[in-house]
C-alpha cells in the first residue's frame, strides 16, 4: 500500500478523515502502513466523533484486533489520547477479550458527547463492565445511555444488554410496573423498547404486547392474555387509520362522540376490571389527504374531525382520569414525513417509522413515570454560563451577557422557560459557585433579567462543593434528592454531581444557550398528569416553607413555633371540584403515606358516593401563604370498625402536627357513626419509612405483622376529642 | 467480496449477534437462528440505516433471502452513485 506517504494530504482533503482512512484500509487492516495512517487520522479528530464514524471505527477495530500484535496496537492507539483513538482502542480490546481494559478506555473518554454518541459510548462502557464482571458499575451507564439514545437500533442493543445484565446483577429501580401495550399496527416493533426507555427513568417493567388490531377483544374478554397478565398500566396505541374515518364525514359531532364513547368504555373496563391506569394515544392528522388543506376547512373533513377528536379526548381524559400521549405533537416534532412511512405500513403494518421510535418510547416512558408519581419536582440552576454569559464575579454587572444582543437574548429566553416552569408549580433554586452578593446583584439590579430574586425558593451561591449544596437544597425544600433536576453548562460539574449524587437528574446541556430550553424540555422530566391551582401556587409554597424554616430557627420550642405560624386547617369530605387535585396527591405522594395505594378518578368518585366510606382532604393556610390541598385520608366501614385505606400528606406540610388533626377527625367520625375501633395499615415502600411507626406513635396496637414488613393496627375510638390550642381547625369531614 | 457484501455481512453479524456468520446467497429464514418475520422487518430497518436508503414495496416483497437482499442492494447502490 503506497498511500501512506501521501496520506496526510489526502486525509486533509476529506470531510471525515477517519472514514476516508478506513475506506483506504479496508483490505489491509493489519499492516504497518495501516497503523500509521490510522494513527494520523485518529489524532485529527477533536472531541466529537459522530455516531456513523463510531460504528465504522468499531467495525474496523474488530478486524484489526485479530492481528497477531493486536494487544500492542491497541495500547499504541490508546496512547494517542483523543476520544476517537480511545474508542477505537476500546473496540479492539473488547474484541480481544480485554473487557476491563476496554471499559477503562471508554471511561477515560472526554464526556462532552451528546445524544447518540453519548449513548454509544455509555452502552459500550456498560457492556464491557458487564463482561468484565464489574456488575455494580453497569446500571448507571446503561441508564444514561437509554436516556441519550437517538436510534431504534441503539435501544435494541440496550434492551439486549439490560436482559443480560439482569441475569447476573440486580439492577435496582425506583418502581416496577406491568404494562400492556395494545392497539393497531404491529406493536412488537417498538413496545418492547419501552423497557430500556423506562430503565432510563429508573423504572423496571414487564411488557405485554397486544395482537395486531385486537385491543378491543383483549380488553373486553375476561379470559384473555391481558386478564392473566393483570396490567397495572394499559397503553392504548390506536392510530388514525383504524378509526376508519372517511375523507369527509356527514355528522362530525356524532362521529367524534362515538369514538370517544367507544374508547371510554375500554378505559372503564381497564380501570374497573384491572384497576389499571390508562394511557391513550391521541391521533396524528395525516398530511396526505385528497382534500388537501380543505381537509381542515370543510366541516366534516378528516383533518378537522381528528382535531376535534383530539380536543375532546383531552377533556374526556380529565373526566375519566386517564392520561393522553400527544402523538399528534410527536408526529409534528419529528416531521410527519419522517413519522410515518406509507411503504412500511402497507408491507409490514409498521407505525410509526424506525426513526420515530426513540421519541415515542421516551415520551411514553416519561408519562409512565408521571403515572408512577415520580415526576421531578424542582429545577436547580447554576448561574455563570447557565443563566447568563460570562462570570459575574469577574466581568461584573456590565460585563455579563444577559439580554441586549443575540447571545444575551438566548439567556433571557431560557429565563422565560424557567419562569414558565415556576408558574406551573416547579420551584426554582440556585446552586452556584459565586460570592452571594455578586450572584444576587444580577437578579436585583440587572436591567434585562427576567428571573427575580423572589422567583427562587432557595438561593445557594457559595464556594462549597455543589453536591453538598444540592443536599442542602433538597433538605430545605423537604424533597428527595431524586426530585431535583440540576442544570449546569459545565460538563465537569455535571459529572461530579452525577458521580456523587446519582439520584439527582443532571441533563446534558448543549454548547449553545439558545438550545438550553429545548434540551431541558426534551428530558420530559417535568411531565405530569394534570395541572391544578395547587400546582400553580406550589413554587410560592416551597419558597414560603424556607421562610418558615428560618422562623423556626428563631423559635425555642415547637409549640411556640406552631402558634406563631397562625395556621388554619380545613378538613373536608372529598368533592367533585377538588377531585383532580386529590387524585393527583394520592398518586404522587411517596414519603408521608401509610399504604401508598394509588387510585383513579373513577375509584375516588365511587368513594364519594359510597355512604360506608369516610373521605377527608386537608387544606392548610398560614401567615406565609396557602398550601392548598395537601393531605387526604380514606377509610371504609367494615362491621364494627373503620379501616384506613389511604392516609397521606404532602411533604410540604410535615412537622406541624397536622397528622394529629387528620386522625382526630377520623376518630370523631368513628364515634359519631358508632364504630368501636379504627384499623390502621402500614405497607412499607422504599420511601415511606417516616410513617413506619406512625400508628405506634398514636398508641395503636399491632394486631398483625407480615413477612414483607406490612402491619395491621387497631385502636379503640376515644370517648372525646383532645382540645387543639395551636391552630384553628374546621372539620366537616366527620359525620355531623 | 465487494464492499457492499462486506457491509451486508457486518449488518447480519451485528444484528444476529454472531461474529462468525458467513453469508451465502441461498440462505433464507430457516438458515439463521432468530430470523423470523418480525426480525426480518427489523433487519430491513437496520439495512436502511446502514446504507442510508429506503426500500420500495416491490423491493420489500423480493427481499426474502440473502441472495435477493444482495441483488436489491447492489442494484440500488449502483443506481444511487
Amino acid at each position: 500500500m503506497a498511500v501512506t506517504a501521501h496520506a496526510p494530504i489526502f486525509l486533509d482533503s476529506l470531510d471525515d478523515p477517519i472514514r476516508g482512512a478506513l475506506a483506504l484500509l479496508s483490505d489491509d487492516v493489519a499492516g504497518e502502513n495501516a497503523l500509521l495512517l490510522l494513527q494520523d487520522a485518529l489524532s485529527r479528530y477533536g472531541s466529537r466523533i459522530g455516531p456513523k464514524t463510531m460504528h465504522a471505527l468499531a467495525r474496523h477495530a474488530k478486524s484489526a484486533a485479530l492481528a497477531a500484535d493486536g494487544a500492542v496496537r491497541a495500547e499504541q492507539i490508546r496512547a494517542i489520547g483523543m476520544p476517537a483513538a480511545q474508542w477505537y482502542a476500546a473496540a479492539m480490546l473488547e474484541s480481544a477479550g480485554s473487557f476491563a481494559a476496554a471499559a477503562e478506555a471508554l471511561d477515560a473518554m472526554d464526556d462532552v458527547s451528546w445524544g447518540e454518541e453519548r449513548a454509544l459510548r455509555l452502552e459500550a462502557l456498560a457492556r464491557n463492565r458487564l463482561r468484565a464482571g464489574q456488575v455494580a458499575g453497569v446500571g448507571l451507564p446503561l441508564r444514561y445511555a437509554a436516556r441519550a439514545a437517538q436510534t431504534r437500533q441503539t435501544l435494541v442493543s440496550l434492551d439486549r444488554l439490560l436482559t443480560q445484565a439482569r441475569q447476573s446483577a440486580d439492577l435496582p429501580v425506583k418502581a416496577r410496573r406491568r404494562i400492556a401495550v395494545l392497539g393497531s399496527g404491529v406493536l412488537d416493533f417498538w413496545a418492547g423498547l419501552l423497557r430500556p426507555a423506562l430503565f432510563g427513568f429508573d423504572i423496571g417493567c414487564e411488557i405485554l404486547t397486544g395482537g395486531y388490531d385486537q385491543y378491543q377483544q383483549e380488553i373486553l374478554d375476561p379470559s384473555s392474555r391481558l386478564a392473566k397478565f393483570r396490567p397495572e398500566i394499559v397503553v392504548l396505541a390506536v392510530n388514525w387509520r383504524s378509526l376508519g374515518l372517511l375523507d369527509e364525514t356527514a355528522d362530525p359531532a356524532k362521529t367524534v362522540s362515538n369514538v370517544i364513547n367507544g374508547m371510554a368504555g375500554l378505559w372503564r373496563t381497564c380501570q374497573h376490571r384491572y384497576r389499571a391506569a390508562v394511557i391513550q394515544m391521541n391521533f396524528e392528522i395525516p398530511e396526505v389527504d385528497p382534500f388537501g388543506r380543505l381537509s381542515a376547512a370543510a366541516p366534516g373533513g378528516r383533518a378537522r374531525v381528528i382535531q376535534k377528536l383530539n380536543l375532546e379526548l383531552w377533556d374526556a381524559a380529565q373526566q375519566f382520569g386517564i392520561a393522553v400521549l400527544d402523538v399528534e405533537q410527536l408526529a409534528a416534532a419529528t416531521g410527519k414525513r419522517n413519522w410515518s412511512d406509507p411503504g412500511m405500513w402497507i408491507a409490514a403494518k409498521q407505525y410509526p417509522t424506525t426513526d420515530a421510535v426513540p421519541l415515542l418510547t421516551r415520551n411514553l416512558a416519561a408519562l409512565v413515570r408521571a403515572v408512577c408519581g415520580l415526576t421531578s419536582k424542582c429545577a436547580v440552576v447554576d448561574l455563570d454560563g447557565t443563566l447568563w454569559g460570562g462570570v459575574i464575579g469577574e466581568d461584573g454587572l456590565d460585563g455579563i451577557r444577559l439580554g441586549g444582543d443575540a447571545e444575551g437574548e438566548a439567556y433571557t429566553a431560557f429565563h422565560q422557560y424557567l419562569l414558565g416552569l415556576r408558574r406551573r408549580g416547579i420551584p426554582l433554586a440556585v446552586c452556584s459557585k459565586n460570592n452571594e452578593d455578586d450572584a444576587r446583584s444580577v437578579f436585583r439590579r440587572h436591567p434585562e433579567t427576567v428571573l427575580k430574586e423572589d422567583d427562587f425558593a432557595v438561593f445557594l451561591a457559595n464556594w462549597e462543593p455543589k453536591p453538598d449544596n444540592l443536599r442542602n437544597i433538597a433538605a430545605m425544600l423537604n424533597v428527595g434528592l431524586d426530585s431535583l433536576v440540576f442544570l449546569d453548562d459545565n460538563p465537569v460539574e455535571r459529572n461530579l454531581v452525577r458521580q456523587e449524587l446519582p439520584e439527582v437528574e443532571v441533563p446534558e446541556l448543549p454548547d449553545d444557550p439558545a438550545r438550553y430550553a429545548e434540551a431541558l424540555h426534551a428530558t420530559y422530566l417535568f411531565e405530569s398528569l394534570s395541572l391544578t391551582d395547587e400546582d400553580r401556587r406550589r413554587a410560592d409554597t416551597y419558597r414560603d416553607n424556607v421562610l418558615r424554616t428560618e422562623l423556626a430557627a428563631g423559635s425555642t420550642n415547637l409549640d411556640e413555633y406552631l402558634v406563631s405560624l397562625r395556621m388554619k386547617v380545613d378538613l373536608r369530605p372529598f368533592d367533585e371540584t377538588n377531585l383532580p387535585r386529590i387524585v393527583q396527591l394520592i398518586n404522587k405522594t411517596n414519603q408521608f403515606s401509610v399504604t401508598t395505594r394509588r387510585t383513579t378518578a373513577s375509584e375516588a368518585m365511587a368513594w364519594i358516593q359510597d355512604p360506608a366510606c369516610y373521605t377527608q382532604f386537608m387544606r392548610l393556610q398560614d401567615r406565609f401563604g396557602d398550601s392548598g390541598v395537601t393531605g387526604a385520608m380514606v377509610a371504609v366501614r367494615e362491621g364494627e370498625t373503620l379501616r384506613i385505606v389511604n392516609w397521606l400528606m404532602s411533604c410540604r406540610v410535615l412537622g406541624r402536627r397536622i397528622e394529629n388533626l387528620m386522625l382526630a377527625s377520623l376518630m370523631r367520625h368513628a364515634r359519631r357513626a358508632g364504630a368501636a375501633a379504627v384499623i390502621g395499615e402500614y405497607l412499607p415502600t422504599a420511601k415511606n419509612g417516616q410513617t413506619a411507626d406512625l400508628f405506634d406513635r398514636f398508641g395503636f396496637e399491632r394486631i398483625e405483622e407480615r413477612e414483607d414488613g406490612g402491619r395491621l393496627y387497631r385502636a379503640a375510638v376515644p370517648a372525646e376529642d383532645e382540645p387543639v390550642t395551636w391552630c384553628d381547625v374546621t372539620d366537616t369531614a366527620a359525620a355531623g | 467480496m465487494t464492499p457492499t457484501d462486506q457491509r451486508l455481512q457486518a449488518v447480519f453479524r451485528e444484528f444476529f449477534g454472531d461474529d462468525s456468520l458467513q453469508l451465502r446467497d441461498g440462505m433464507t429464514f430457516s438458515d439463521i437462528d432468530g430470523w423470523d418475520s418480525l426480525a426480518h422487518m427489523n433487519l430491513i430497518n437496520a439495512l436502511e440505516a446502514e446504507f442510508g436508503l429506503k426500500f420500495s414495496v416491490r423491493e420489500l416483497m423480493r427481499m426474502k433471502s440473502v441472495g435477493t437482499i444482495r441483488q436489491v442492494l447492489t442494484a440500488k447502490a449502483s443506481s444511487h452513485v
